[in-house]
Order: structure tokens, then C-alpha cells, then sequence
């Protein structure tokens, strides 16, 4: 604490605004998400921090730490009971690590295995988890995978799955179901697909891999930046940024995001055009895909929207 | 009038001599707590124990023994947060209040992070100047701050005791209003508060003259001190204020008018405090 500070980080002061703003809303759950949080130079001390204060925290990390950043969380979190703390490491495939990231991540995965579990993000259809499944086993890790797909992020360029694509990623999902079931591993996603994707059939499988928890959503999350920005989700960074300090509580961060994106929804039912016609939609089983994929579709179009739509 | 409560060092004869009397022991040895306890549980009114250490608290050596005692420890740092936090649950049980000194920039962040944790706290003034600016963040967080947190002192005295017309001294806060507390030595000099007695600016000598110390003409007129405010014409004495500061930045009050503007903002503070905790705010809309 004595030490002077980056600018570019969250500040002691603003994680206290925020643990009370989230503390008056009763959210008792945080993830800590980056770039890479563990290399904020408070990185353990927020995490000891929150946990003092009954949060629940998600750590999105790389496992790729310092062996100075490794010891001091090790030797401060260990302990911690793991219904507090968990973290996710988003690994990526071995061919694209060096080896001392992998001697890096391999030294996380060690300390911290138990209470970890992976992330998993598709930003090519052609995609292998076979080195996660060894992962799970040879490290002791949660027995869940979190499975994200890239989005486009409007307005910039960025890799990503086209709606085109959805269809090759769920039909490679569906081929590892039989493993993953028959290793004890559950697939959780972190933004839903259109159930359009899926027969009957491949809903009931993903629908058993994801232990119930399948759904095809696609809501605010919320995201605040060091500099206080909020925003919607990870995709929709550049949509709709606001200052947290313009609102009360978090209970109006929400409402807010949660009306936006109906406004989109309006607009546009989801990623198909046969989104706008569907009963699934209608009824709320399936939201019609990214929201992120919807708003780029519209700057392609000439601005016929209202102003919003667009910034 | 409540009896008045003396703030003494630890100092054996001395507490002997105190007997039946409400007292506060000051030290600068966190070793000596368990002694005190011995001494004076079986012949004194115990009121608390004011530590006053450079010791950072993240290495006050804090024991279960503790719990028996209301204690204000006074230091300069919090130190290292991760060492400090070891020291959490203990804390929680003791009846205790860290006071931190307005000397430090990083203890107003300390302060909230300690509040926050449900850890009693205030801040002490140690030399000026104060950061006024820092002062009020920490004030406003200490009184508007929706979530459940820990009071912190000097502000949570002023707002839970302001009734609009009266004076309100925070110096109960340090064991340092005359009205409530008087200091003695080992030498049983006596003076009204703690700056008075390292000044040698006593009020009476020997325990004896105690009894009688409310109604000597040297107490009554030390009290009554506040008055010379409106006598001269200083910036303190057109202060709207004034009643909850009584003066205490008056130097730095002919400077600049932080202080002012902080004590302005306070008084704010309890107003808004009253109506929201007090019947008479509930009266506005409950029949």
C-alpha cells in the first residue's frame, strides 16, 4: 500500500466502491479478470481483501505467474476454502505456449489445481481440448470446463466465430460429449448459443454435459475497468460505456444493460434473420444468440437505428 | 455532572493512590497489558487502556487477554496489510479502536479499508497540516456510506452526538475533553488535557485536590476558555462551525480556511446522520 501506483490499475479506493456497491446489492460473488489480474501489484492483497468481506471470488487468469507473484499467492490463499476462492485458468493449446510459459502454467496448475478449473476459449471451429482433458487428470483440476466462444467486438477487428461457423463448433462440441462423460467432466458455456444449433437430440447431450445448467442466454455481465468504465460484457466493451459513478447502485448498472440490450433485441431478434420470427425467442428459451454479433451487423447497414445502437 | 474520569500513565503508586476512581492508563508497551489488567481490576474503575506505539498494528503482538478491556491504541501506520489481516479475526473480538495519525497520506485509505473490514477506527491529528481534502473523502465515507461498516472516530462521535444548537467536543473521542476526562502524572500534577500536561500547564497537584477540582476557579475558567473565541476577532469566531470544532485548528484557521470548509461539511454530515437514525427524521414521514 505504501508503494506508488500504475494509473492504468484499480486503485484501493475504487475496489472499496465497488466491494460496497456490490455489498448494498447483496452481490456477494466478484471475478477478477484482466488482461491478467495477477499481475496487478495488489493483486493478493484485493483477493485477501474481498475474501474478508464475504465475496466470493473467480480468478480469470493465464497460470502464468511469476515465481515471486506464485509464492506470495500461494502462501497467502492457499488455505482459503474452496467454495471462496476458485480460479479459471484459460489455457491455451501446448503447440502455441513456450516452454517456460508451460513450465509457468505448469507450476500454477500445481499449486493451485484443487480449486482451479479451465477456460476454454473457441476462436477457431477446428478446435482440440484433448490437452485440457490431460490437464484435469494429470493436475487434480475441477472436473469443469468453461467454455467461451470469441465474439466480434463491434467496431474493431478481432478473431472470432461467425455465425456460420456456430453450427462446426456445436457439431465438435457434440463429438467430445462421450469423453467428457465418461471422464466425469462438465461443460459449462459462458454465453449461450441460438438452440437452433443443436437437434433435440444434441440438446439432450449438451444438456447432460453441462449438468443441467445448458442455456441458451445472453445477458449482461458486467465488466468495470480500472478506470472505473462499466460495460456490459468482454464483446460489448466499446457499447454503451458508462462511468460507474453515474449510477446509484449496481441494481441500476443492471437494469440499465438489461434494457439496452432489449432495445437491441428490438431491433433485431438475434444473430438469423429467422431469429425474429422464432417461438424459442418468444417464449425466452433462447435468446437469439451474441448480442455482439447483432450489433455489428448493424454497422455494415446504413444508420437507420436509433443513435444509441451505434455507440 | 458524571465523575470525572482521570487519564493516568502506568505507574503502580499512582494507581494505588487512584482507588474507586475511573481511570485510563496510558502506555507505549503493548507488553504491558496483561500487568495493568493484574493491577487494576481489583481496586479501580478500569474505563480503558491508550496505547501509544510507532509499532505498526500489523505487529501488535493482539491477545485473547484483551477482551477484557476497551482499548484505544494509537499508531502511526497499519503496516502490512497481508500481516494485518492475520490479525482479523482476533480483532473482531476485542473491544478495541485503532486510531491512526492524520500525519500518514496512506492511512485515509487505511482507515476505510479498516472500517470496511468492520474494524473500529479513527483517525488521530498528529502535526499539521492536515490534508483537509483527504480528511473530508475519509468523513464522507465514514457517514454517507450506505454498505454495514465499522464507525470511524472523530466523525461518528460528532454525528451520533450533534443536536444542532448545542457544543459537540470530539477531544471525549482522544480522552482529551475536560468536562469528562483530566489528566494526571506520576508526579500527581494535574491538567485538563493531554498537550497541557506535556506543557506543564497544570490545573492542581496531588490526588487529594481531585475531589474538588470541578469547582476551582482554575477548572471553571479553563473551561469556560471557549468564550475568548467570541471576545477576539478571529476566523474561528465567525465559523457556523465552530460548535463542533471549538477552535482546535485556530492557528491553522487564520491560514486557509480548510478546516472550515472540512468542519462545514461535518456539520452537513450530522445533520444528515439525524435525519436519517433519529425519531424526529422518522416523525417526518410517520405519524
Amino acid at each position: 500500500m505504501e508503494e506508488a501506483e500504475p494509473e492504468d490499475v484499480l486503485s484501493w479506493e475504487n475496489l472499496i466502491y465497488i466491494a460496497d456497491l456490490l455489498e448494498v446489492a447483496n452481490e456477494h460473488h466478484v471475478s477478477l479478470l484482466g488482461g491478467e489480474p495477477t499481475l496487478h501489484p495488489h493483486f493478493v492483497d484485493f483477493a485477501i481483501y474481498l475474501l474478508e468481506r464475504n465475496f466470493h471470488i473467480t480468478v480469470f487468469t493465464s497460470g502464468i505467474l511469476s515465481d515471486k507473484k506464485l509464492d506470495e499467492a500461494f502462501g497467502c490463499l492457499a488455505d482459503v476454502h474452496r467454495d471462496s476462492l476458485s480460479f479459471v485458468a484459460n489455457l491455451n493449446h501446448p503447440g502455441i505456449s513456450t516452454p517456460r510459459e508451460q513450465e509457468k502454467i505448469d507450476r500454477f496448475l500445481r499449486a493451485f489445481g484443487p480449486i482451479t478449473s479451465v477456460g476454454f476459449n473457441i476462436y477457431n471451429p477446428d478446435f482440440d481440448i484433448d490437452f485440457i482433458l490431460h490437464a484435469i487428470n494429470g493436475y487434480g483440476l475441477r472436473r469443469h470446463i468453461r467454455v467461451s466462444i470469441a465474439h466480434p467486438i463491434p467496431g474493431e477487428v478481432n478473431s472470432f466465430i461467425a455465425p456460420g461457423d456456430f453450427a462446426k463448433v456445436s457439431r465438435r462440441l457434440i463429438e467430445y460429449a462421450p469423453i467428457l462423460q465418461r471422464m466425469r467432466i462438465s461443460m459449462g458455456f459462458d454465453c449461450g448459443m441460438p438452440m437452433c444449433l443443436f437437434t433435440d437430440q444434441e440438446l439432450g447431450i449438451l444438456y447432460k454435459v453441462s449438468n443441467g445448467t445448458l442455456r441458451c442466454g445472453c445477458g449482461p455481465a458486467i465488466d468495470i475497468g480500472p478506470d472505473m468504465k462499466v460495460w456490459s460484457c468482454f464483446p460489448l466493451s466499446n457499447f454503451q460505456k458508462k462511468s460507474l459513478f453515474e449510477f446509484n447502485s449496481f441494481m441500476d448498472v443492471r437494469h440499465f444493460y438489461e434494457q439496452m440490450h432489449d432495445k437491441v433485441r428490438f431491433e433485431s431478434g438475434g444473430v438469423y434473420e429467422k431469429c425474429d420470427t422464432c417461438a424459442y425467442r418468444e417464449t425466452g428459451l433462447c435468446r437469439g444468440g451474441c448480442l455482439a454479433h447483432i450489433l455489428s451487423s448493424f454497422i455494415d447497414e446504413k444508420e437507420i437505428r436509433p443513435k444509441e445502437m451505434y455507440s | 455532572m458524571s465523575e470525572l474520569i482521570l487519564v493516568c500513565p502506568y505507574h503502580k503508586p499512582l494507581i494505588d493512590k487512584l482507588r474507586q476512581r475511573a481511570i485510563v492508563i496510558r502506555t507505549n508497551d503493548c507488553n504491558l497489558i496483561r500487568p495493568i489488567l493484574h493491577t487494576v481490576n481489583k481496586s479501580n474503575k478500569l474505563h480503558a487502556i491508550k496505547i501509544e506505539t510507532d509499532t505498526p498494528a500489523s505487529k501488535i503482538p493482539f491477545d485473547d487477554d484483551w477482551k477484557r478491556i476497551p482499548i484505544a491504541l494509537y499508531t502511526s501506520r497499519l503496516g502490512s496489510f497481508k500481516a494485518f489481516v492475520h490479525k482479523l479475526a482476533l480483532l473482531r473480538q476485542l473491544n478495541i479502536k485503532i486510531f491512526l495519525s492524520s500525519g500518514e497520506e496512506e492511512n485515509y485509505l487505511n482507515l476505510c479499508i479498516l472500517s470496511s473490514l468492520r474494524i473500529a477506527c479513527g483517525v488521530y491529528f498528529s502535526e499539521p497540516p492536515v490534508n483537509w481534502e483527504r480528511m473530508n473523502d475519509l468523513m464522507h465515507y465514514a457517514v454517507y456510506s450506505r454498505t454495514i461498516h465499522a464507525p470511524i472516530e472523530p466523525f461518528y462521535y460528532v454525528v451520533s452526538n450533534f443536536e444542532g444548537e448545542k457544543q459537540v467536543d470530539y477531544a471525549s473521542v482522544y480522552f482529551d475533553n475536560p468536562l469528562r476526562y483530566i489528566h494526571i502524572n506520576e508526579k500527581e500534577q494535574i491538567a485538563a488535557t493531554s498537550k497541557d500536561l506535556e506543557a506543564c500547564s497544570y490545573l492542581a497537584e496531588g490526588v487529594s485536590s481531585i475531589d474538588s477540582l470541578e469547582t476551582s476557579t482554575q477548572y471553571r475558567k479553563y473551561i469556560n476558555n471557549w468564550q475568548d473565541f467570541f471576545i477576539e476577532r478571529r476566523a474561528c469566531s465567525f465559523c457556523p462551525a465552530w460548535r463542533i470544532c471549538m477552535g482546535k485548528f485556530r492557528e491553522e484557521a487564520e491560514q486557509n480556511e480548510g478546516c472550515r470548509v472540512f468542519f462545514r461539511d461535518l456539520m452537513d454530515a450530522a445533520d444528515y446522520y439525524r435525519l436519517q437514525f433519529s425519531q424526529d427524521g422518522k416523525k417526518v414521514w410517520q405519524s
